[in-house]
């Protein structure tokens, strides 16, 4: 079995993020970045099946030399080896122009199953798994809690409201997993040392077989006009010195005609 | 050539040890430190997930993890897990730099195979006994003794403050005999041995603290450690060890100081403005730091004299004596600077400032590392003092 993990690098969820002077991205300098969380499960999930059933795992990612580290972390869990779709032209792609970029590594690797994280927890649109899917032709599963590979097919459950729903899908396939399927190992330090001496192969836009207007700005369909940062929450108010029924009633009254909440 | 430019892999490694404890260790440090919880089971669950010592099956293995552990590597990962909590640090100390470190310094393979393996794979919990309730800095007043017997050993006697003693499997003790002092491997269940409860103590709470009593206790002639008569060339060659891994303790114990206190006066406003603006508060905060910087230069002086197979034992002294008070004054400023906050428990600063005071204590009292360095000034017709110049490391291994 043979599988394959897409993965994103992002800010760290506790990064305090400011937008860029030009308001068109984040300040990228001084935050820390991670693998996605959700990744993780994706991550952890592909050595587990290699653990059963032997195979080869591999990792994709599409970013700039920053993102190195988070591969070799997952190749220091346990991942075999990497694919840094690196290139100037893949600069700006939206999760179509990604998608594109990953297929054409996937077309190459040739694997069983290919693992996502449900969403990134940046920009957390969820798209790219399913443009990945449609554009290889193979079924999608999104947002797997469980995963049982029989043969040539998957049993998943997914997350849906209110309960699991149990799916069964041909392989090969796209997968998108989810919290609770898993939980992720930490890279040991053996498995740090180790995986220095495995391979990060660079894919530029010359093997992806895509044109330029393919991929990055030129190729993006969503044009991201700019950021806005979550507006400052206003003061609260604090009532001293009164008797606590007067305290009250005016709480009450700036609920209801202040806040308009009740 | 000579650089301390940080690796890809000891990024990814301080990140890993820093992901354990903020999942591991943060959110049970308080039920750690109330004993609620039991400590070892995490330090296992760290040593097989972080360490990865599952993968030492041989002694072999184990001779190849050891030459493999990288100094800056080892250090930023302890520093970490000091952070989160230091008597995690202390008790895992005490079971690998300790009890396993002796064992691999002096044991024979058969000592190695049959207690380093389980200690590493923290299957078994190790505690290393030099202490006596009349024999703290004076060593050498040691009342434990052993006799020889045509089988083995019989010890008796006492040892106390040991770390992990109430829990340990595996003891490594000292006693005095006709050859002079020697060191022995106990074992758990060995009849005679015996030890007390946890001691209640200022701080590092989740380290269990404890006597070991000696009572007639019959020790196969195996279970000598090292040669009969050396065990207080051994035991500085353990402490030494223990001198050089106390200052990633105590860095740890300084970074989290400074960061909760800067973050604190960031947000705590008075007078109109948050503290950090008065530069009486921003000076306190900048001589945390200017320690913290300080015991990082030696933490790494120290890195590259071992690496150079340089005596360490001098600068070992030094940095123990130098972090550690460091480590209390800095814990005590945090608290200054939280005020009121800072000396509630709820804060977490207080702690801070009860465990770094042990180490003053210690792998040898302030008082004893400065003896140390004075005698060596009163001893030598002159003293090269600085440590790039020392000689050899007095325990490098003979083949
Ligand atoms: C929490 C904890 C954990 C410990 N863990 C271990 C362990 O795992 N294994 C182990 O073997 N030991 C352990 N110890 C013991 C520790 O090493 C000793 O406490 C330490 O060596 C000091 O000995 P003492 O307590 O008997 O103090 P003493 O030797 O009685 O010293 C009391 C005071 O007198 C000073 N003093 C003594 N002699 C001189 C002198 N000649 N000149 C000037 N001042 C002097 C000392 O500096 C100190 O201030 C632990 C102690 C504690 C508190």
């Amino acid at each position: 079995m043979k599988v394959l993990v897409c993965m994103k690098q992002t800010p760290d969820t506790e990064a305090s993020i400011k937008i860029a002077a030009d308001g068109k991205g984040i300040e990228e300098q001084n935050i820390k970045w991670i693998m996605s969380p959700y990744d993780e499960y994706a991550v952890e999930e592909a050595i587990r099946i290699k653990e059963k059933q032997t195979g080869e795992t591999v990792v994709v990612t599409v970013g700039t030399d920053r993102v190195v580290e988070s591969m070799r972390t997952a190749l220091a869990m346990g991942i075999d080896r990497g694919v840094h779709c690196v290139d100037p032209a893949f600069l700006g792609s939206d999760a179509l122009a990604t998608a594109k970029i990953l297929a054409s590594v996937i077309k190459t690797e040739n694997p069983d199953v290919v693992l996502c994280g449900r969403q990134a927890i940046d920009l957390d649109q969820a798209q790219a798994p399913a443009y990945l899917a449609e554009i290889l032709g193979w079924p999608q599963v999104y947002s797997v809690a469980k995963l049982e590979l029989k043969g040539n097919a998957a049993v998943c459950n997914r997350r849906i409201e209110g309960g699991e729903e149990i799916v069964e899908t041909s392989l090969p396939c796209v997968m998108t997993c989810d919290k609770g399927l898993n939980e992720p190992r930490y890279a040991s330090l053996p498995g740090i040392m180790k995986a220095k001496k495995k391979e990060i192969k660079k894919w530029a836009l010359a093997q992806t077989g895509l044109a330029e207007t393919d991929v990055g700005t030129a190729g993006a369909k969503v044009k991201t006009l700019g950021y806005l940062p979550l507006p400052d929450r206003p003061p609260g108010k604090v009532f001293k010195e009164m008797e606590t029924a007067d305290m009250v009633k005016q709480v009450v009254k700036l609920l209801r005609e202040e806040a308009k909440v009740i | 050539m000579f650089s301390l430019k940080i690796t890809e892999e000891q990024r990814i490694a301080r990140e890993m040890s820093r992901k354990f404890c903020a999942k591991e260790i943060t959110p049970k440090a308080d039920a750690l430190e109330k004993g609620e919880e039991k400590i070892f089971p995490v330090i296992r669950k760290f040593l097989l997930e972080v360490q990865g010592t599952g993968l030492i099956e041989t002694v072999e293995d184990l001779e190849e993890w050891v030459q493999g552990r990288e100094f800056i590597t080892r250090n930023l990962v302890s520093i970490e897990v000091s952070k989160a909590l230091p008597g995690f640090a202390l008790s895992m100390g005490a079971s690998l730099e300790l009890c396993s470190f002796s064992i691999l310094a002096t044991g024979s393979r058969e000592q190695q195979e049959k207690y380093v393996l389980p200690l590493v794979h923290g299957e078994k919990v190790g505690c290393w006994g030099l202490t006596e309730p009349e024999a703290g800095s004076d060593i050498r007043a040691m009342k434990s003794t052993y006799k020889k017997t045509p089988d083995g050993y019989i010890l008796n006697g006492q040892k106390t403050f040991i770390t992990n003693a109430p829990i340990a499997d595996i003891f490594v003790v000292y006693a005095q005999g006709e050859k002079g002092y020697s060191a022995f491997i106990l074992e758990r269940g060995m009849t005679g041995l015996d030890t007390s409860p946890p001691f209640e103590k200022m701080g590092m709470q989740s380290s269990p603290t404890g006597a070991i009593y000696m009572d007639q206790i019959k020790v196969p002639k195996e279970n000598l450690l090292g040669q009969e008569g050396q065990g207080l060339f051994d035991a500085f060659r353990v402490l030494t060890n223990e001198r050089t891994v106390t200052p990633s303790l105590m860095i740890g114990i300084m970074e989290r100081a400074l960061q909760e206190a800067t973050k604190y006066a960031k947000e705590r406003v008075q007078f109109g403005k948050p503290i950090i603006r008065f530069q009486a508060v921003q000076f306190l905060l900048a001589r945390i730091w200017e320690k913290l910087l300080a015991s990082y230069s030696m933490l790494f002086t120290l890195g590259q004299m071992t690496e150079l197979g340089l005596d360490t034992t001098l600068l070992a002294s030094a940095a123990k004596l130098f972090t550690s008070e460091a480590a209390t004054q800095s814990a005590l400023d945090a608290i200054q600077v939280m005020g009121g906050h800072g000396y509630m428990r709820e804060a977490g600063v207080e702690r801070l400032a009860r465990d770094a005071k042990l180490m003053e204590i210690g792998a040898g009292a302030s008082q004893i590392q400065l003896m140390i360095l004075g005698r060596k000034l009163l001893e030598s017709d002159s003293v090269e003092p600085n440590p790039l110049f020392f000689g050899p490391s007095l325990f490098a291994k003979k083949e």
